[in-house]
């Protein structure tokens, strides 16, 4: 009878603990639904409409934007779900979640998967409720629109939180290396020059994750290539100025080694530290990098070539996926709550993401804040010249991003050359493309 | 999960006892007279909850082997061998299942012969044995997720505690995770570590199943430490050392949480292995039908590899 | 002079095996240091923190997240999955081991033969049943497919086989029903081994990652490992608080197999594993 004890104990506990925990859940729900709508109002006084948002920042920022918008009504209630792993974790939630038809309301989708997000999953147009509101969409910048249109001109999305590729630099670093933080390196040029001065010490000069295909795109594009060729038919990953773009990265690398090998995420943390002098990725590492650098951090414009500058926008569509009427109108309303000025001021200065309105730019809040912190400013000057994150047409598009990272890692590593690289990367794309 | 891989070896050899030291499969005993129903009763549980989640997937994915699916939308197309034939012309699939043998050869033997190591000298010292082996279980119940990232930090090249542990007895180490050279490596210490613990536990009671009285009796013979050891424990450990061998096997074959947190599969696939190409096919490039061929692969490889050892074994292995 | 040499002998094993520990506890001793250091001084410095001490990690591990209710999930998915896995077990193996019918022994390769099938290759679908049972987010869709576990079934028919089945017919003799038998035979007979097998699989449970991160969406309901991935500010992982909720979570696992220890080694070297 001992052993029958010795097992109902933590059996006992386990239920107990389970037990507490769930009455605390009880009471903290309905504290939202309490504040119900007034008397008033027509009989039918139901319970708010429930949606899911999908993100993938969490923290204080999502908690505060959802527990705002849930208190300043009461038709709808948000639940936020943080998703892991990125834009890719988003994707594969979606996919799982639509196996089993649970598609979620509201998603932060990943420019790089706007094509899936129209043609796999059967993102909801937002034309009909903008329509039928007269919803104002001049306020948005137009570049910033279109981002979330698919080929057909639908809009299918609204933007969230927009970046584009900075060059992020340590401005002590700069000085201690006889340089002048006032006048960063501003083309592709002279950068690997500059990345061999800020070299030395136990400190690497720059750190540009190439692998990354949004930066390789923004790298190659700038330099005069294109994803894709006119044609349509081919990609145009071994052109010229891919390998060129891919070469002079290698060769910081391997020749001039200013440059460290690094996982994608690794390199803010490494910026942050001060092991790089300079980094070249999205301005929404802002939020990651300023608050823990223990030196003056500057930023500068995405490095042009031969006078051009092409960049990629990343960042996100805030996209509707529910197929229940009620939840769809429940959804535009949290959308359009996410997508207004102050809302894009809030994203914007704790991300480092840029504001999706003119009127959000102009607010004087923004202003004062771009003032006091003039690192977020190096993206806006680059709105003209953005373009879309490239979506690769046909059910092989992500796989030719991974074949492009590779590819690319391989050129990294000094496994290839960078031309052999590259025409590999061409061959095995096309060979998907044209499947 | 561990628990599943365990079982295989074991099962294997309470076959192997049940029927007087042969494998012959005798799918009908002798005596079938015996009521067939109360034990269908009491198994019931077991073969329902078989048929439903492990008998109905394992079908679901072999037909899905042969489709081309992206999961979202309902229509499953037919192509036939073309995930298969797909699979064979792909170089990632090669390096894949490359890494996953390698993985299996860097981590095994080292592991082994440090569970058995630290299983003889504890169970050889006087005092403190329970303590020494409460320490080397610790990465065994520490959780994966944690783990692969205390790891992933460790590993870093500028401030990471491995490099400057090598650095201190003079070794420049390479920066274990960014390289293709040690990216395998990288994660197949942490393997090793995570699983040298349970080798040991593992080692420790056989080594305590063994009969005193036969090591007094070979001491009478005249035979030394080393002599015992060679012909006495090894021998009699082989049991053990097999159920440790292929429950090893097929848990570093699923090997999947370390490779996704720490490195994903790269760079440029040196550290990809089938499990987690696996996930990417299914996850990443919306081609369910080629996970799933690669999957029902996985199965035959795993289970070849079992058989393998087992026959081999019937040369090797001694029971009491 | 051999005492001296055993002395020597013992002294020297001692240094050895304590090096070696020392070494193997390395993460552990850095996720601790890290646990105990503010966000600034996260990545500066060696192994052993000597700055100040900070306690903020665990406060916040404690006080922002539900760390009890995180914890009490743990607990009820290795308890009940436990349970119910040594329930499906004994059933299994008491008929396996003690009757005797046709296609006994190819059901019992078939039981073997589920262990060797990777977790991938059935995830996916079992994902889709589960969705169909209605139970994702549930603490049954995490329990349920992993109930019949060969591991289980294979260790206790092993432990079972052992037991004379004189004792077993005696019992049906003085008029004992199949399920008495298996009761006042079986179970009792096998304490240890239930015992051993309990805390094992417990702390397998416990420390389930993959299917729970599937299954459960709702953060009110996960387990402690996944739950760990939580603490982020905006955009940044909180590495004092991640830590200290990481060796937090570890502790009543280590405190049980602390416990448990002898019992593990004993059952395993009972049931015969020679």
């Amino acid at each position: 009878m001992q052993k029958k004890a010795k097992l109902l104990l933590p059996i006992a506990l386990s239920v107990g603990l389970t037990a507490c925990g769930s009455n605390a859940a009880d009471d903290a729900a309905p504290a939202g639904a309490s504040s119900s709508p007034s008397a008033s109002e027509s009989q039918a006084a139901s319970a708010p409409i429930e949606i899911e948002f999908w993100n993938i920042l969490g923290g204080e920022l999502i908690d505060s934007l959802v527990s705002d918008y849930n208190a300043s009504q009461s038709k709808v209630k948000v639940n936020a779900v943080y998703v892991q792993n990125s834009y890719e974790g988003i994707v594969e939630k979606l996919q799982v979640q639509a196996a089993a038809k649970k598609l979620p309301d509201v998603v932060t989708n990943g420019l790089l998967y706007t094509r899936f997000a129209n043609d796999t999953v059967k993102a909801v147009p937002l034309d009909s409720f903008i329509a039928q509101e007269t919803y104002d969409t001049s306020d948005f910048f137009p570049s910033m629109l279109k981002l979330g249109q698919n080929d057909q001109g639908e809009q299918i999305g609204l933007p969230f939180g927009i970046s584009t590729p900075i060059l992020y630099y340590n401005a002590d670093r700069f000085r201690e290396a006889g340089l002048d933080p006032a006048n960063p390196p501003q083309t592709w040029e002279e950068l690997p020059q500059v990345a061999k001065q800020l070299t030395g010490d136990g400190h690497y000069g720059i750190s540009v994750p190439l692998d990354f295909g949004w930066l390789y795109q923004a790298v190659m594009e700038t330099y005069g290539g294109s994803m894709m060729n006119a044609d349509g038919k081919t990609v145009g990953l071994d052109s010229e100025a891919s390998i060129k773009a891919v070469q002079t990265i290698v060769d910081m690398v391997s020749k001039d080694k200013s440059m460290p090998l690094l996982q994608l995420t690794q390199t803010f943390d490494s910026m942050a530290k001060g092991d790089v002098s300079m980094l070249v990725n999205t301005t929404a590492g802002l939020g990651m990098v300023l608050p823990t650098a223990k030196y003056e951090l500057m930023t500068a414009p995405f490095p042009t070539y031969a006078g051009n500058r092409v960049v990629p926008a990343g960042g996100a569509n805030l996209m509707i996926f529910s197929q229940d009427k009620a939840k769809q109108e429940a959804a535009w309303d949290f959308v359009k709550y996410l997508t207004d000025a102050k809302r894009s001021v809030k994203i914007s200065a704790s991300t480092g993401y840029m504001v999706s309105r003119q009127s959000a730019l102009d607010d004087p809040d923004m202003q004062k804040f771009l003032e006091e912190n003039p690192v977020y400013k190096a993206t806006y000057g680059q709105i003209d010249t953005m373009v879309p994150w490239f979506n690769f047409p046909g059910q092989g598009g992500t796989r030719i991003q991974k074949i492009i990272s590779d590819q690319v890692q391989a050129a990294l590593q000094g496994q290839k050359s960078p031309e052999e690289a590259m025409k590999e990367a061409a061959k095995q794309a096309n060979a998907l493309i044209q499947s | 999960m561990r628990t599943r891989d365990r079982s295989a070896c074991l099962l294997l050899r309470a076959f192997y006892y049940g029927h007087g030291g042969d494998f012959r499969l005798r799918l009908w005993t002798r005596k079938s007279r015996g009521k067939l129903l109360v034990p269908l009763l009491f198994l019931a549980p077991a073969l329902a909850l078989y048929a439903v989640f492990f008998v109905y997937p394992f079908v679901f994915t072999f037909l899905l082997s042969f489709q081309q699916w992206d999961m979202i939308n309902p229509e499953k197309t037919f192509v036939g061998w073309d995930n298969y034939s797909q699979l064979m012309k792909d170089d990632v699939f090669w390096m894949s299942l490359r890494n996953t043998f390698l993985y299996m050869l860097m981590t095994m033997p080292i592991s082994i012969a440090i569970g058995l190591g630290l299983a003889l000298l504890i169970e050889s010292l006087r005092g403190g044995r329970a303590f020494y082996r409460f320490i080397f279980y610790l990465p065994v119940v520490s959780s994966i997720a944690v783990i692969a990232i205390i790891w992933t930090l460790m590993y870093d090249d500028q401030h990471g505690i491995v490099n400057e542990l090598l650095a201190a007895i003079g070794i420049d180490g390479p920066n274990w995770l960014s390289q293709t050279s040690s990216s395998l490596w990288a994660v197949a210490i942490v393997g090793i570590w995570k699983s040298f613990g349970y080798e040991m536990l593992l080692f420790t009671s056989g080594l305590k199943a063994i009969d005193r009285g036969i090591y007094e009796a070979a001491s009478i013979d005249g035979a030394g430490r080393l002599r015992k050891f060679v012909h006495v424990t090894l021998p009699l450990l082989s049991p053990i050392t097999l159920f440790i061998f292929i429950m090893g096997i097929i848990s570093s074959f699923q090997n999947f949480a370390l490779i996704k947190i720490m490195t994903g599969g790269g760079p440029n696939n040196s550290s990809n292995v089938l499990v987690y190409e696996l996930y990417q096919e299914a996850f990443q490039f919306f081609s369910v039908g080629k996970a799933a061929a690669i999957s029902i692969l996985l199965f035959l490889i795993v289970m070849t590899i079992t058989l393998v050892q087992l026959k081999v074994s019937r040369h090797t292995v001694h029971y009491q | 002079m051999v005492r001296y040499w055993r002395q020597a002998e013992e002294t020297g094993k001692h240094l050895l095996l304590a090096a070696l520990a020392l070494l193997s506890l390395v993460p552990i001793i850095w996720m601790l240091s890290i646990s105990l250091r503010s966000e600034e001084y996260v990545f500066s410095g060696h192994l052993v923190w000597t700055g100040p001490i900070d306690w903020d990690g665990y406060v916040r591990a404690l006080v922002d997240i539900p760390f009890f209710r995180w914890f009490g999930n743990s607990l009820r998915i290795g308890v009940l999955q436990t349970a119910g896995q040594l329930f499906v077990g004994v059933c299994a193996a008491f008929a396996f081991a003690y009757y005797r019918f046709p296609g006994r022994d190819a059901l019992f390769l078939f039981v073997l033969m589920t262990m060797m099938i990777p977790l991938q290759v059935t995830l996916v679908p079992t994902y889709l049943i589960v969705n169909q049972m209605d139970a994702l987010n549930t603490f049954t869709g995490v329990i349920v497919p992993h109930l019949a576990s060969g591991y289980v079934i294979f260790l206790l028919r092993q432990s079972f086989l052992g037991i004379p089945r004189e004792l077993a017919e005696a019992a049906t003799i003085d008029g004992c029903g199949p399920i008495r038998t298996m009761w006042t035979v079986y179970v009792r007979l096998s304490g240890t081994m239930l015992w051993t097998l309990g805390v094992i699989t417990f702390l397998a449970n416990f420390n389930e990652f993959n299917w729970p991160l599937l299954v459960l969406t709702d953060p009110g309901k996960m387990p402690l490992p996944l739950a760990f991935q939580y603490f982020r500010s905006e955009t940044q992982m909180d590495w004092g608080a991640t830590m200290a909720v990481a060796g937090l979570s570890m502790l009543p696992v280590l405190l049980l197999y602390l416990f448990a220890q002898r019992h593990i080694i004993d059952g395993f070297a009972q049931s015969g594993l020679k």
